[in-house]
């Protein structure tokens, strides 16, 4: 009998260690450990013993089966890792091929420097006012200085939808509507928004385009606040080493009026950005004529205040090298896909 | 305005470069726009005087000749010109000149023989149009002189870009003025000592104004005997320079002094005036006049006319009239400086479309005031180049005073506007520099301002002008404190939102024009009836595709796919935020709703090795609708299916929202979509953002405890009618089973074989779950059994095995 047991051990652990395959363990598992095993036969031809030797075998009997199980606990392992191996190896992958990407979505140039503009103002207290773009006369011109007729309105030369209602030509009436809604209370806002003009299209002009006008009302506001605030403007979207440079210029809407330049990126070497001149022009301003601010309800005796306007687009243009206006509303995708 | 630097000179000492004026004059505010120099065109040629003329011997028609170049030396120089004789001067580019029309001259070899330089025509040189030959420079002429010297054209030009209010600087002596504030200076007016002779004007002339308000000031002289010829040489130069071709001595000085004194003044033959009557009038009815150009044309009353009793002579500030024009035969000479109004004229102008050199100045505005000053100047000149003997006295009719007004304010106030620190004598000194009369009293300031500065009228003119003499660059920077918090609205934070949920979700924002043509919603297959169709339109359209104002955001969004189909783009996923116009609202205005737009074509995903090929389709622009209430917390919504003319009719819906339709959305129709010739299936969606944000209160999010009993899943697998939505299933499903009822998704639609015809098969999948306990499951069972009894009677549905 023990001679038996012993035989069966060798050949158990002989056949698990010439296991190459997981499944192959649990086929010896079931030949010797079953209930139709060899080593279930043996115990149960345990009552053929006497009964002192019965201990004795039993003990050897589950000696073997330890060894049989503890045996094939090792195996299983070794087998497993190296299944999970083969198994890795063939899950190799091409790591260089290009992944796959969600399809990424693109702002318009135009909103990006919109928005990084309206960000430095809201940060010096403005809010963003709106207004129609349809709009009347009075609000787009009498209101700011321009009686009908004024010669000033050549600038603007204007679409009209009736002779009293027309497109409007900058965003100037969203500050006369904002100061007759506020007045005699103080006013911080920007005015972004579509205007139009009497022009053709070509690679510098556009019927419509994007503005952005500021305007602060308050008591004892200068021209030197103006002058400050657009020179944090200009550091802030620009860059810290730029400065300002105001040149005297005339809007019937603002008394003083001035062209605001941007020092060039070239520093003053001249380059082809600012033609040589070491200077872009940026926006337009001025302290808020006391007619219109008196025709808004104000009194110029007790507030004062400036205002400015910037086209978005020649700033978009600057920003990103961009030479021809009519690309901003042709919307190529090869175009919006570098936003 | 173009002004002379040498003439400029003569009436103030100008101590700096011309450059750094130039600079100086633009941080004034009187923008340099260039400076042009007249010798730069002449740069490298010279006078030659041709010693010799001999026929090329290889080539019959050339000409071998030597040039007598002065200092520069001897010049052999080939040429095929056939005008010249022995003697003659003659311009010559020596070689490394560029010409005017951009040729560049080099030493050449013409068969043989070397030409060392050229021989240039008048038209080369730019003096004339055509040329038949080389110019011959008449009178005597050094060889060796620059051409530049000799043909006076070495003056420096400044190029004015002037503002609308500084209409003074149309003149040389406003600018002149303008220079001697900047810099400081002195200037100097020009020479008018004029002898009177003879007869006094009153006997000789008469003048009446019938319309002062138009025509507030009228003065003349008389200039008798005058010899009509050519204006000195320097004169002609100075026009030529301001850009005004020289005619005869007496055009030539009405428009010298116009451009010295920006008083456009008109000369009449003083014997075609009837009776030597001048009527200033407004025009008859329909009066017809033939201007100068020699058109006849129509007058109005709002014109006004100088007329004599026979009739128009010349439409007022704008254009001379042929009858009473000088001509060569004219010997005496009636001379008008007058201050028109500048609206009429202005009006006038605009209606006659005649922009003239005088019509511009009075329409600006000249100072009512230097009219006399300007006449005796124009008298004075005439007399000393043309001859003329000038009349005694002059008339002035001047009914309408225009009288300089007086700026009060304070010291305090001009420094408070600017933000500056300046002194009462620093103040009152640059004021001074403009010849403005200042009186103070105790920081109290009264300025009286010249009428030729007439856009001077408030504390803030007077402001401007002491900020930018002092120099806008003194102003010191400053940032006013704020009292409120910078942010956008909540509409504004919407919006924000939007673009972050899209682009997220992979569509690019595009901008299109909010003017499209008239026949855009005809385009759409849309009627006269429908809303589309009323429109905000131009009255006068820039062009037939800009001429009315858009009511969808669909063309913009058609053309961007079919701009991008056209170049081989055709996976496409934009959308647009912006306003729509719609005239109708009982207002003077329209309504200007914020809408958004989709647009959707080929495939999801961006091509790729490995990407998935899936074409978009409707319910990928249902799904970003779906989204955007989900991201936004906004309240439901419902569809019905819509008739849109430009959608398929079976993939198609009207988004509703509290019984008001408030978008739609679906693929585009196929006849649409050839129209925009797309060449692909398209879907589009339209949602009125405005409408949404009166709904959106301003929601916040409060979290839901994560639930503490495990939830059991049932599926649900019915036979319904077609026309039964899932939507109003899954709502039903909520309803009847209440709170125990967590949620509801369809996992499959199937329709076909093994369904009756009519019938579609819906499966949902629900998730029950108590907030108290664990359910078992006999009580699902019951509530699914409640359920299903419902939802088979009502709906006539039926399970699927
Ligand atoms: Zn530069």
């Amino acid at each position: 009998m023990k001679e038996q047991l012993g035989k069966i051990k060798a050949e158990a652990l002989a056949e698990i260690g010439n296991a190459e395959q997981s499944n192959t363990l649990n086929d010896i598992r079931i030949k010797f450990l079953g209930k139709k095993g060899v080593l279930t036969a043996i115990l149960r031809g345990m009552g053929d013993l006497a009964p002192e030797e019965r201990p004795v075998i039993g003990e050897i009997v589950n000696q073997v089966r330890q060894s049989i199980e503890k045996a094939l606990d090792d195996r299983g392992l070794t087998l497993a890792a190296r299944e999970q191996q083969v198994k890795l190896a063939q899950e190799t992958l091409d790591i260089f091929l290009p992944g796959r990407s969600p399809r990424m979505g693109h702002a318009h140039p135009l909103q990006l420097v919109l928005e990084e503009i309206e960000d430095i103002f809201l940060g010096m207290g403005f809010t963003i006012a709106e207004g129609p773009e349809v709009e009347q006369d009075y609000y787009n011109f009498e209101a700011l200085n321009l009686p009908k007729d004024h010669p000033a309105r050549d600038m603007h030369d204007s679409l009209y939808i009736t002779p009293e209602v027309l497109l409007r030509t900058h965003t100037s009436p969203v500050q006369i509507r904002t100061m007759e809604r506020m007045h005699p209370n103080p006013i911080r806002i920007i005015a972004p928004g579509r205007v139009y003009r009497r022009d053709a299209l070509d690679a510098s002009h556009s019927p419509m385009f994007l503005q952005l006008e500021g305007l602060l009302v308050d008591k004892g506001v200068t021209f030197g606040d103006l002058k400050g605030v657009l020179t944090l403007f200009a550091k802030k979207f620009y860059g810290e080493d730029r400065q300002i440079r105001m040149r005297p210029s005339f809007f019937p809407f603002t008394e003083p009026s001035a062209e605001v330049d941007v020092s060039c990126g070239c520093l003053g070497k001249g380059c082809r950005v600012c033609k040589g001149t070491g200077w872009i022009e940026i926006l337009g301003a001025g302290s808020v004529n006391p007619i219109v601010l008196k025709m808004a309800g104000y009194d110029p005796e007790e507030v004062s205040g400036f205002a400015f306007g910037m086209g978005i687009e020649r700033i978009a243009m600057r920003k990103y090298d961009i030479n021809d206006i009519r690309v901003f509303y042709e919307n190529d995708q090869r175009f919006l896909n570098q936003f | 305005m173009r002004i002379s630097f040498e003439w400029l000179q003569e009436l103030v000492k100008i101590d700096i470069p011309i450059v750094e004026l130039a600079e100086r004059l633009t941080m004034a505010g009187i923008a340099v726009e260039e400076i042009e120099n007249q010798a730069a065109v002449y740069e490298g040629m010279v006078t030659g005087r041709v010693l010799s003329l001999e026929k090329h011997p290889q080539a019959d028609n050339l000409w071998v000749s030597q040039v007598d170049a002065g200092s520069y030396g001897k010049k052999q120089v080939i040429t095929a010109a056939r005008n010249l004789t022995i003697g003659d001067i003659i311009p010559l580019a020596l070689p490394g000149t560029t010409l005017p029309n951009g040729k560049t001259i080099t030493e050449a070899d013409f068969k043989g023989i070397a030409s060392q330089g050229m021989m240039c025509s008048g038209m080369e040189l730019g003096l004339e149009k055509e040329s038949t030959g080389i110019w011959v420079f008449a009178g005597s002429v050094e060889p060796g002189k620059p051409v530049a010297d000799v043909l006076g054209e070495n003056d420096r030009i400044l190029v004015l870009e002037l503002t609308a209010n500084r209409s003074d600087c149309l003149g040389m002596m406003g600018v002149a003025r303008e220079v001697a504030a900047i810099l400081d200076l002195e200037f100097h007016g020009s020479p008018c000592d004029l002898q009177e002779k003879g007869q006094d004007i009153h006997g000789i002339a008469q003048v009446k104004i019938q319309d002062p308000d138009l025509c507030p000031r009228y003065a003349a002289r008389v200039i008798r005997g005058v010899k009509i010829g050519p204006s000195p040489e320097w004169m002609q130069c100075r026009l030529k320079a301001a850009g005004v071709r020289p005619i005869n001595n007496i055009v030539d000085i009405t428009n010298y002094v116009m451009l010295e004194y920006n008083q456009p003044l008109h000369a009449f033959d003083l014997d075609r005036i009837a009776e030597q009557r001048i009527i200033v009038r407004r025009a008859k009815s329909n009066e017809k006049l033939v201007t100068l150009d020699e058109v006849e044309r129509n007058f109005t009353a709002e014109n006004l006319l100088i007329a004599d009793p026979s009739g128009g002579l010349c439409v007022a500030g704008v254009m001379g009239g042929c009858t009473s024009e000088v001509n060569d035969q004219t010997v005496n000479i009636f001379l008008e400086a007058a201050y028109f109004n500048p609206l009429s004229i202005r009006r006038t102008a605009k209606l006659l479309n005649m922009k003239t050199e005088a019509s511009i100045r009075f329409e600006r505005g000249i100072d009512p005031n230097g009219v006399v000053q300007a006449l005796n100047r124009a008298a004075y000149l005439m007399e000393k180049f043309a001859a003329g003997e000038v009349a005694k006295g002059y008339i002035d009719e001047y009914p309408q005073l225009i009288a300089p007004v007086t700026v009060s304010t304070t010291i305090d106030k001009i420094n408070g506007w600017l933000g500056t620190k300046l002194t009462q004598p620093e103040i009152i000194k640059l004021l001074k520099r403009l010849t403005f009369e200042v009186a103070e009293n105790q920081g109290a300031i009264a300025v009286k301002i010249p009428t030729y500065r007439r856009d001077i009228v408030h504390m803030a003119d007077l402001a401007e002008e002491v900020a930018r003499l002092h120099g806008y660059d003194q102003i010191p920077a400053t940032i006013p404190a704020s009292r409120q918090i910078g942010e956008r609205s909540l509409f504004q934070k919407m919006q924000q939102e939007y673009r972050r949920l899209l682009r997220g979700i992979g569509l690019s924002e595009i901008m299109t024009y909010s003017l499209y043509p008239k026949n855009a919603a005809t385009r759409l297959g849309l009627t006269e009836a429908d809303r589309d169709s009323r429109t905000v339109d131009l009255m006068v359209p820039l062009s037939e595709e800009q001429a009315v104002m858009r009511t969808n955001l669909v063309t913009g969004i058609l053309e961007t796919l079919a701009f991008n189909a056209k170049r081989r783009q055709t996976d496409l996923a934009v959308y647009e935020i912006a306003r729509v116009y719609w005239p109708e609202t009982g207002e003077v205005l329209p309504e200007e709703p914020l809408h958004l737009g989709i647009g959707l074509m080929g495939r999801v995903q961006d091509i790729g090795w490995n990407q998935n090929q899936l074409e978009v389709d409707f319910y990928d622009v249902k799904g970003i609708l779906e989204l955007i209430f989900a991201k936004l917390r906004l309240p439901g919504y419902t569809l019905q299916p819509s008739t849109k003319p430009f959608l398929h009719p079976g993939q198609a819906a009207d988004i509703y929202m509290n019984q008001r339709v408030i978008g739609f959305l679906g693929q585009i129709h196929p006849k649409t979509v050839q129209e925009f010739e797309l060449g692909k299936k398209a879907f589009i969606m339209e949602l009125d953002l405005a409408a949404l944000e009166a709904i959106r209160a301003m929601e916040t999010i409060k979290f839901e405890p994560l639930p503490k009993f495990p939830a059991v899943q049932r599926d649900l697998a019915l036979v319904a009618p077609m026309g039964i939505t899932a939507q109003s299933i899954m709502e039903r499903i909520k309803e009847i089973s209440g709170e125990l009822v967590e949620r509801v998704e369809l996992f499959d639609v199937y329709q076909g074989d093994q369904v009756p015809q009519g019938m579609r098969s819906l499966a949902f999948s629900i998730s029950y779950r108590s907030k108290e306990k664990t359910l078992n499951d006999n009580e699902v069972n019951q509530i699914q059994e409640q359920l299903l009894q419902k939802i088979r009677s009502e709906y006539g549905a039926t399970i699927r095995e």
